[in-house]
């Protein structure tokens, strides 16, 4: 067992380590989904040809089209219809070239009004739950390869900048060490993923719920009533605990390989499964080895590996008996983790 | 009857045909400082390893009364080491470096690591590849102080520093650290800085036990005698293990003399422990 205090120490050394991936590059992912966000609600009041692609955007085909009022310098007013097939109907000439000192307003054409339910409410065909989780897959995206360079650095870099006889001079087991390093691949990276996700989630909820009301819809009708924002984090929070599950011997087979390698722990760690794929291809005829290999690497490549992230494994019977099969080979790939730290520490 | 604190009979560790350590037996008592002195590849760092549970070995070996492999966590709360290559994390801060000890180890005092500090000009918010090689020892040396440690090992820990870092770091350990409650274990090749301190003396070569003697019995049993012309040939006779060139003649080392036919032959004196140590390892080649 390993005390809290201990444990503690040893997770913010990790995270000291790796601050600016942990940490930081999630941060500014974030920042800057926002910044792109923020930059999209405040021009698109300014540029009508931004304002225009993103009334397409939200009003889909429900909405047809939208009156854009153009007031110059407080005089007469200007209407503008903007329709679906991108056509501006200009029903009086304008009295000069352009102007910006114009005020522009967008407001539905009175025609729409009728398509929505309350006459201010937008029908934005559908729940914004694929918006929330197309947001938490780009993160997780991110997550993964912080990991991957993580796991793969965990057990080679003390060993390359021979820091290692300090750390192993600490009454720190290698157990301990080993599944610290695991725990912070599997459940600290992401936890810290989804706290940054989720918080961008609810910015960018905010930001449309922003531009809906620039747009004068209802912002609780049209976007705040069409998303599941608990039930997203949640589903989001246990799908990504039980990927860690799904791809931990993954985790496993990288710190083996950052444990094991003499120069290149990414060469030693993808050499041994291309081999063994093309073995199986070429002199198996089979790709069943591969296939089951492939399924437990997180990649886009994979459809159903992505789809582990975002709405978790099935809890059928096969898919929890792989789980655990899972659990069995990471602590294979783990025990021989702790061999190698303990007697070749040395590079 | 003495506290042994580390306890060996017949370790051995052989990497493919060399034997790096080769039957080596051991009993260490508490409150010594021993010295442990070998040529370069003599073994000193893999017999050192072994005490740690750093590296597996055949034979008895009892650390504090623990198997150094089987429960390495638990005696290093117990048993504090500097190795020969240690480096401390350059990435990290030295207070962040205390932070991290502070919550690992039950017995290191923060507070005495940072008395420590404050006698040198290393800054708790300067980062570890700031540090010049020098410091870093003095960094080093402030977290194992204060360790509430009841044995420490130190493999080379002067290496490559200067005198005045060298001469400070053993006083500092004789003189703020050691208590006849601690046992230290120093392996150096600068035998003339720590012979003062040393109370037991180790030699090995090729493995093997050299030599295993109290500072005490080594001033008993050992003379080393100045001789010139018909003295330096009556003295050669008698058998010396060793000698060395002097101005105008030879010191002969000898082993349970003769004290009153030595005396006879020019003046006699207790060798200094690096020449004892080459007579012995010149003698066993």
């Amino acid at each position: 067992m390993i005390s809290k205090q201990k444990a503690t120490a040893m997770l913010n050394r990790e995270v000291q380590e790796h601050h600016t991936a942990f940490i930081k590059t999630p941060l500014i992912i974030s920042s800057l989904l926002f910044v792109a966000m923020l930059a999209s609600v405040l021009l698109v009041n300014r540029v009508a040809i931004v304002g225009h692609t993103a009334l397409e955007v939200i009003m889909q085909e429900n909405v047809s089209e939208a009156w854009i009022t153009v007031t110059i310098d407080g005089g007469e007013t200007t209407e503008l219809i903007v329709s679906e097939e991108y056509e501006t109907v200009e029903e009086e000439p304008l009295p000069e070239e352009w102007n910006f000192s114009r005020e522009w307003t967008f407001q539905p054409a009175p025609g729409s009004a009728d398509k929505s339910d309350d006459g201010n409410t937008l029908d934005i065909g559908g729940s914004l739950d694929p918006v929330m989780d197309g947001l938490f897959v780009f993160f997780v995206l991110v997550m993964t390869i912080v990991t991957v360079i993580y796991l793969l650095g965990a057990m080679y870099h003390d060993r390359k900048d021979r820091s290692v006889l300090f750390w192993k001079s600490m009454p720190v087991s290698e157990w301990q060490d080993v599944l610290i390093k695991m725990a912070v691949a599997a459940i600290l990276i992401p936890l810290i993923t989804l706290v940054v996700a989720a918080i961008t989630q609810v910015l960018s909820l905010l930001l449309m719920m922003l531009l809906v009301w620039r747009l004068d819809f209802n912002p609780i009708d049209t976007v705040w009533n069409n998303v599941h924002l608990l039930d997203v984090i949640v589903r989001q929070t246990t799908s990504l605990l039980g990927a860690a599950i799904w791809f931990a011997p993954f985790y496993a087979w990288l710190l083996l390989a950052s444990a094991a390698a003499k120069r290149s722990p990414f060469a030693l760690a993808i050499a041994p499964v291309l081999a063994i794929a093309i073995f199986e291809e070429f002199f198996l005829g089979t790709e069943y080895i591969g296939q089951v290999i492939a399924n437990h690497i997180p990649t886009i490549m994979v459809q159903a590996n992505v789809s582990q992230y975002t709405y978790g494994p099935s809890w059928n019977f096969s898919n929890i008996l792989e789980m655990l099969g899972c659990i069995v080979v990471a602590g294979g790939f783990l025990s021989a983790v702790v061999w190698l730290r303990r007697t070749r520490f040395e590079l | 009857m003495t506290d042994s604190i580390v306890k060996a009979s017949g370790l051995r560790k052989s990497f493919g045909k060399l034997a790096a350590v080769d039957g080596v037996d051991l009993d260490i008592a508490k409150g010594s400082i021993l010295g442990l002195l070998g040529p370069n590849g003599a073994g000193k760092t893999t017999l050192l390893r072994s005490l740690l549970g750093l590296s597996t070995c055949e034979g008895e070996l009892s650390v504090l009364g623990m198997n150094p492999v089987r429960e390495r966590s638990k005696l290093l709360e117990e048993v504090c080491f500097i190795a020969d290559t240690a480096v401390l994390p350059s990435w990290m801060k030295v207070s962040d470096l205390l932070d991290y000890v502070g919550g690992v180890h039950p017995r290191f005092s923060r507070e005495r690591a940072e008395e420590q500090l404050a006698q040198t000009n290393i800054l708790q918010e300067s980062k570890i590849k700031q540090l010049s090689k020098g410091m870093m020892v003095q960094l080093h040396l402030a977290i194992v102080m204060a360790i509430d440690a009841r044995l420490l090992i130190l493999d080379e820990p002067t290496l490559g520093l200067d005198i005045l870092f060298r001469k400070q770091f053993f006083e500092q350990l004789l003189n703020d650290y050691y208590d006849s409650e601690r046992t230290i274990i120093i392996s150096t090749h600068q035998v003339e800085e720590v012979e003062n301190i040393l109370t037991d003396i180790m030699f090995v070569a090729k493995g093997k036990t050299v030599l295993s003697e109290s500072m005490e019995n080594i001033s008993e049993n050992y003379l080393e005698l100045q001789a010139t012309g018909d003295s330096l040939v009556a003295a050669e006779a008698m058998g010396p293990m060793g000698s060395r060139a002097i101005f105008g003649g030879k010191a002969l080392i000898f082993s349970n003399p003769d004290r009153e036919a030595l005396a006879a032959l020019g003046e006699l004196r207790v060798p200094s422990v690096a020449d004892l140590f080459v007579a012995k390892v010149q003698l066993e080649a």
